[in-house]
């Protein structure tokens, strides 16, 4: 094979993990909805404290970017162990691995929703058990989808390090040296990390509070006083998370689909040109557009919406 | 404030019984018998209900979304101590992990940058429960490690662990399995007994989660001899190995069959389905 | 013995540069999630990690590379990650929630220095990420990356030396090394220790922050100096266990039997 097909097999790749690594950051964010976890969990386990019980699942396994590190690392070891060990197919290892860490998933939000109801019981918050056995199979199938992603995404890199296509290391070009649990690590923990920032601010802001004005921020005294009634009787997660993913879910997705790939078209065009100076001033060109955008969103959010009346 | 809390099991037996736990699972690979990882593994739970203990001391004064951090943090001072402890001796990783947690906790505490009566002891506590349990881990998956002559018997662990990269679930779970017991109990209404339940079914994951990566390791040198085994195996191995799985699954079970019962004897109201009853003002 | 103290000291200096990155960011914890408080929604020692994650994959894979140019890639991939993240945050704010960004601690947005009070809204300290907040988090990402990074090639290098029993410039390229399977195991050490590093200087930076903080002009952000130094101990004590690690023959002898096996 010729460079250039190589090089075309390499964009392709290239534009695979992109894609797989969108979808585990959009699902990430639907998951956490799911669930209501991380920061505005926080007005979830307020409410009853100020007098408003709520149908809603309580999931705190401690924010997002742990849990998704621990679905990542125990997807990926899994993973390893069925492509390397039982020398199964990636694809099929992939799908049943994920499937797998979905008995260590479901094991921890079922203690982290119980614990939580449970330590409320002085105000008087019931335990649901249809809560737990209607939204437990919703949690578990996005966090499959995500767990699959990013256990899929981290083989992808791995290898890529490694392989060699007609003499020519494609590792001189993109990859990363680091074994398939680690890797599965970090990506859980990064994704966590995005989709708390990013599409959280959706759930918590809008959703949590859908009786409050839009257009205004969530003042101090309203906290604790979460919608509980849905459209038709008593609001549950999956109430919640039908919302979210109209906007937040895909913003999350795309940021982390746009980091993925402005870092590793960083590493590419320096490794392709051979020089690192190049990898520096796409970096900077970057930060600059990205500064500049923000700069303007800003400007005109403050134009078209005005001071606050 | 948490002081008054009336508590079930006394906080310094649980320190007795995981420190003898956790140094008796990490010099058991002496033994040379092939049940040594099953024990050590099995030994590693007390020491992790002892972290999930320190860290709920510690975090009843008020951390709020820092319970996490603090198992992160001790998991990650108990990593290396555990590092340093395997090729040189267990106790005295032990020693430099409670070392460490009583630096690090005499800084913060004299810096003020938190105020917690008796800091230092629980960070050293803490530091010390997560070298311990990563040590007795670390031996279960090597199946176990012998101490007295770390020349030869840190090469496996170099090859089952860092090769492969398994040293990453051992690490972050022991993390989650220590701090995740507090947060999922966190609220008014806390009982020690609820949140150790809660310990037994996160040590019993980290349990078959390590019987996991021994039998993979297994499976693994298995396919590339050239590369991973340095060991000899008998079939009584991969016996061993699985015997690890199903022990830490009957341990996970358990405490999951525990804390459900528990939960639906102490919740305000447990029921099928319904509509929240108007709170009493 | 001298690149084992070189080694100790790029390891605390490491720390501190986290911890003074985590001053610098935007964070908003909880209440930004609700639109209550100016900053990224997420605690800072998550937002600590997940930044300096994306710094430590490119240092892994420009791993043969002089330090500091693997220094200063690392910190702009923090600095990247985190200029995303925030300007997604303020779409979601602004198109979400329909509130313009605005911060409270100051009546005029440090960088633009145009006034910004009245677009706070009443009850709550700021929402979304205002231009002063998003100039601050980059330059705290890139400290973090930096000082992630300063973690990283020291250990690596260290062991390989060690390994490979000859002696690597802990500073210039590393030349003639490919790295074949049998290498992963030292950037999995190395990876491990860099998290491991930001979790415990992270940490103690959030317990001095409390919960939200919003850039250099914040006056929580006085509390650095203390805290820096409760950070350069902390990292000591763990660059003295590494130091401890490596000089020991067992460790030494475990990581060089790798480099002799056939390839897999």
């Amino acid at each position: 094979m010729e460079l250039s097909t190589i090089f075309l097999v390499l964009l392709g790749i290239f534009a695979l993990i992109v894609l797989l690594i969108t979808i585990g950051g959009w699902f990430e964010d639907v998951e956490s909805d799911m669930g209501s976890q991380s920061n505005p969990n926080s007005q979830v386990q307020l409410a009853p404290q100020v007098g408003v019980l709520h149908r809603l699942f309580n999931k705190a396994i401690a924010g997002e970017p742990v849990t998704h590190g621990t679905n990542g690392v125990i997807g990926a070891t899994l993973f390893t162990i069925f492509w390397w060990g039982f020398k199964w197919h990636p694809a099929l290892a992939v799908a049943i691995a994920a499937a797998l860490t979905m008995l260590f998933h479901m094991t921890l939000s079922t203690t982290a929703h119980v614990g939580r109801i449970t330590s409320a019981n002085i105000f008087g918050q019931p335990l649901y058990y249809d809560v737990i056995l209607t939204q437990l199979p919703l949690i578990a199938s996005h966090a499959f989808v995500l767990t699959s992603a990013f256990v899929a995404v981290s083989y992808l890199f791995y290898n890529l390090f490694f392989a060699a296509v007609d003499a020519v290391r494609l590792g001189g070009y993109l990859g990363y040296p680091i074994a398939i649990p680690l890797l599965g690590l970090v990506l859980g923990i990064t994704a966590g990390a995005i989709g708390s920032s990013t599409g959280d601010v959706h759930y918590g802001a809008e959703r949590e509070f859908q009786h409050a004005l839009y257009g205004e921020g969530i003042p101090m005294g309203l906290h604790g006083h979460i919608t509980v009634r849905a459209e038709v009787g008593y609001r549950m997660s999956m109430d919640v998370a039908y919302f979210c993913a109209k906007y937040g879910g895909p913003l999350s997705g795309f940021t982390y689909g746009m980091i993925i790939l402005l870092d590793n078209f960083r590493l590419l065009a320096g490794n392709v040109l051979s020089n690192v100076v190049v990898n520096v001033a796409i970096g900077i060109a970057a930060a600059v557009t990205l500064i500049l955008i923000n700069r303007y969103l800003e400007v005109w959010a403050r134009r078209k919406f005005g001071p606050y009346t | 404030m948490s002081e008054m809390k009336k508590v079930t099991i006394d906080p310094n037996k649980l320190m007795m019984a995981g420190l003898l736990c956790g140094l008796a699972g990490s010099y058991i690979g002496v033994a040379k018998t092939e049940v040594a990882g099953l024990l050590a593994g099995i030994l590693a739970i007390p020491a992790i209900i002892w972290g999930a203990d320190a860290v709920r001391r510690i975090a009843s004064y008020g951390l709020g979304t820092g319970v996490p951090s603090i198992g992160n943090l001790s998991s990650s001072m108990g990593l290396l101590a555990a590092l340093v402890g395997l090729v040189y001796q267990p106790a005295l990783g032990a020693l430099l992990a409670a070392i460490a947690g009583l630096v690090y906790g005499y800084f913060v505490a004299k810096f003020r940058i938190l105020e917690i009566p008796r800091l230092p002891r629980y960070t050293m506590e803490l530091a010390t429960a997560a070298c311990l349990a990563i040590m007795c881990l670390v031996s279960c998956a090597v199946g176990g490690y012998d101490p007295l002559a770390p020349q030869s018997s840190f090469e496996y662990v170099v090859r089952a662990l860092l090769l492969t990269g398994f040293i990453a679930p051992i690490y972050w779970l022991t993390s989650v399995a220590m701090f995740h017991p507090f947060n999922a109990g966190l609220g008014v209404g806390e009982r020690q007994g609820r949140t150790l339940k809660i310990g037994v079914v996160t040590s019993g994951i980290a349990l078959t989660l390590t019987g996991i990566v021994r039998a993979g390791y297994l499976a693994i040198s298995a396919s590339s001899p050239a590369m991973l085994s340095a060991q000899s195996f008998t079939p009584l191995t991969y016996a061993m190995a699985y015997c690890t799985i199903g022990v830490g699954a009957l341990v996970w079970v358990t405490g999951l069959i525990a804390l459900l019962s528990t939960a639906r004897r102490e919740a305000a109201i447990a029921t099928w389905t319904g509509i929240p009853p108007k709170p009493k003002k | 013995m001298i690149d084992l103290l070189v080694m100790l000291i790029m390891v605390a200096v490491g720390g501190v540069l986290i911890c003074a990155g985590v001053f610098f960011m935007p964070v908003g914890g909880a209440p930004a999630a609700m639109s209550t408080a100016a900053g990224i929604a997420t605690g800072c020692e998550m937002m600590a990690a997940g930044s300096g994650i994306t710094g430590l994959l490119m240092a892994a894979a420009l791993y043969s590379q002089p330090s500091y140019i693997v220094m200063i890639n690392a910190g702009i991939s923090s600095g990247i990650m985190m200029c995303v993240t925030m300007l997604v945050a303020n779409l979601i704010v602004v198109f979400g929630k329909g509130v313009p960004p605005a911060l409270a601690t100051a009546d005029k947005d440090p960088v633009t220095k145009e006034y910004v009070r009245a677009y706070v809204t009443p009850g709550t300290v700021g929402h979304g990420v205002p231009t002063a907040c998003f100039v601050s988090g980059f330059i705290g990402a890139f400290l973090g990356g930096v000082g992630g990074s300063l973690t990283f090639i020291p250990v690596l290098r260290v062991a390989l030396s060690k390994a490979l029993g000859q002696p690597i410039d802990l500073f210039g390229a590393i030349e003639g090394i490919e790295a074949w399977h049998n290498y992963v195991p030292f950037f999995v050490l190395a990876g491990i220790c860099a998290l491991a590093m930001y979790f415990i200087n992270a940490n103690i930076a959030a317990y001095s922050i409390r919960g939200v903080i919003e850039g250099w002009w914040d006056p929580k952000f006085k509390k650095l100096p203390k805290t820096a130094l409760a950070c350069f101990v902390a990292s000591l004590v763990f660059s003295l266990l590494l130091l401890l690690l490596f000089s020991n023959e067992a460790f030494v002898k475990a990581l060089s039997s790798l480099l002799q096996l056939g390839g897999g």
